[in-house]
């Protein structure tokens, strides 16, 4: 606020600024912290990893404890503690050809947090369809690249890195990575989504930045913008935001308007103790260490809801009884604690 | 015999067997597989492109056709063969993949 370049118009753009960051790890984890701690307004955290010791040294969200946990979770917890007024939209899963659309559409900028050269093509083709910038990084041993795509018309991945049919794609080796670097990089990256909410200083966009922490160099390649490659991501991203939204996840109004619904059965997985509790006919308590025994008193073709506290457990029934050949089911999107209702016994 | 020449033929003579020194980056896991960060190359040829300079390289270092990188001319990505002037400073760069 002090700052003269920021000022109370400049919060204000943080505070509604929506910011989705792909990748809850080395990269992630910095970038999740400082833009909770300068006050994003809203945070989307996608990860389907779970925590992992060999994670801790670098990923400083998590501690011991939260070993075992899905990361978005451990994420949205730690960011709680930091910020509390951020609010964290979780989706504990991979990025992939099906659900990019559906999980970015409703961001300004997309952070490139990801360990897969074949991920960031997706957000490369979606941002460029979806006209997003896209901050990227990423690392390999020492060294780390950073650099801001599709940023007011400027050169995409694709320009950089052209996609190439015949070599193969190389992807995260686990030959081990210095702890601070990822910080480094995921520092920088932060450092770049607010400038670009803030709309102040030079952003890194049409030059990519190599650091090398062993050496401590910095080496500033610059690159233009490759019609032919642009249009090719602007071609693939139409194709992955015309994929068919998952219909089986339910937002508050949707999910009310079924609660009503008598050809509905509706399963709370959550435990007895947990609140608040559903107060329609319809609804059924079924503990989700339950469920996989449950499903055979359930018909395949049976319209069912789940739904849990925070739409984790509910999203892991989905899948389950999905794959156990279950059609017409659908669950609460981020869970009871979304619809914010009151808690009554 | 002695061979008598101008001071303007000498410096021609010289000129044609001047070497053109290249100065390589290497990046990422080009690095890895080259197992040095830089390299100067040094060529007699009359003309050197960023083509042939590759092709030299490709042939030094086999991994390097199994990897897919960019190159960059003194500071600046190329996207088609240029034709390398002495002192010129090339970079291999590959994408990176972690996160």
């Amino acid at each position: 606020m002090a700052l003269s370049e920021i000022g109370s118009l400049g919060q204000q753009k943080i505070l509604t600024a929506k910011v989705l960051v792909i990748g809850a790890g080395g990269l992630g984890c910095p970038v999740l912290q400082m833009l909770a701690a300068s006050g994003v307004g809203t945070l989307g955290i996608v990860d389907g990893d779970v925590i992992e010791e060999t994670n801790l040294h670098r990923q400083l969200l998590y501690t011991i404890d939260d070993c075992g946990k899905n990361k978005v979770e451990a994420a949205a917890n730690a960011i709680r503690k930091i910020n509390s007024t951020v609010k964290t939209n979780l989706y504990p899963e991979f990025i992939n050809e099906s659900n990019i659309a559906f999980i970015v559409k409703s961001y300004d900028i997309l952070v490139d947090c990801t360990d897969s050269i074949a991920t960031r093509y997706l957000i490369n083709d979606i941002s460029v369809c979806m006209n997003k910038p896209m901050v990227y990084a990423s690392i390999h041993k020492f060294e780390g690249q950073i650099s801001v795509f599709n940023y007011q018309n400027g050169p995409t991945y694709r320009c950089l890195f052209p996609e190439k049919e015949s070599a193969s794609i190389p992807n995260c080796v686990t030959t081990g990575v210095l702890g601070v670097l990822p910080n480094t990089l995921g520092m920088l990256q932060a450092t770049e989504v607010l400038k670009i909410i803030l709309g102040i200083g030079s952003i890194l966009s049409g030059r990519l930045l190599i650091y090398n922490a062993l050496e401590f160099t910095f080496n500033e390649l610059e690159f233009t913008k490759n019609q032919i490659q642009f249009e090719i991501g602007f071609e693939k991203g139409k194709q992955l935001s015309q994929n068919k939204k998952q219909n089986f996840e339910l937002d508050k109004a949707a999910f009310l308007e079924e609660c009503t619904n008598e050809n509905y059965t509706i399963i709370d997985l959550r435990e007895a103790h947990e609140l608040p509790k559903l107060q329609y006919k319809s609804v059924l308590n079924v503990p989700f260490s339950e469920i996989e025994n449950y499903q055979n008193q359930l018909l395949k073709n049976q319209n069912i809801i789940l739904f849990c506290q925070s739409g984790m457990r509910s999203k892991k029934a989905l899948d389950l009884l999905m794959n156990n050949g279950f059609t017409n089911i659908y669950h609460l999107q981020n869970g009871i604690q979304s619809l914010q209702l009151e808690i009554t016994t | 015999m002695a061979l008598f020449i101008t001071k303007h033929q000498y410096k021609r003579r010289l000129s044609k067997f001047s070497e053109m020194t290249i100065t390589i980056k290497y990046f990422g896991i080009i690095a890895d597989i080259t197992n040095t960060k830089e390299e100067v190359f040094t060529s007699t040829a009359a003309l050197l492109t960023t083509g042939s300079l590759v092709n030299n390289l490709h042939q030094k270092y086999s991994h390097l056709n199994d990897t897919s990188f960019v190159i960059a001319v003194n500071k600046t990505i190329i996207t088609s063969d240029l034709t390398l002037n002495n002192n010129d400073i090339i970079a291999l760069l590959p994408p990176f993949a972690g996160g």
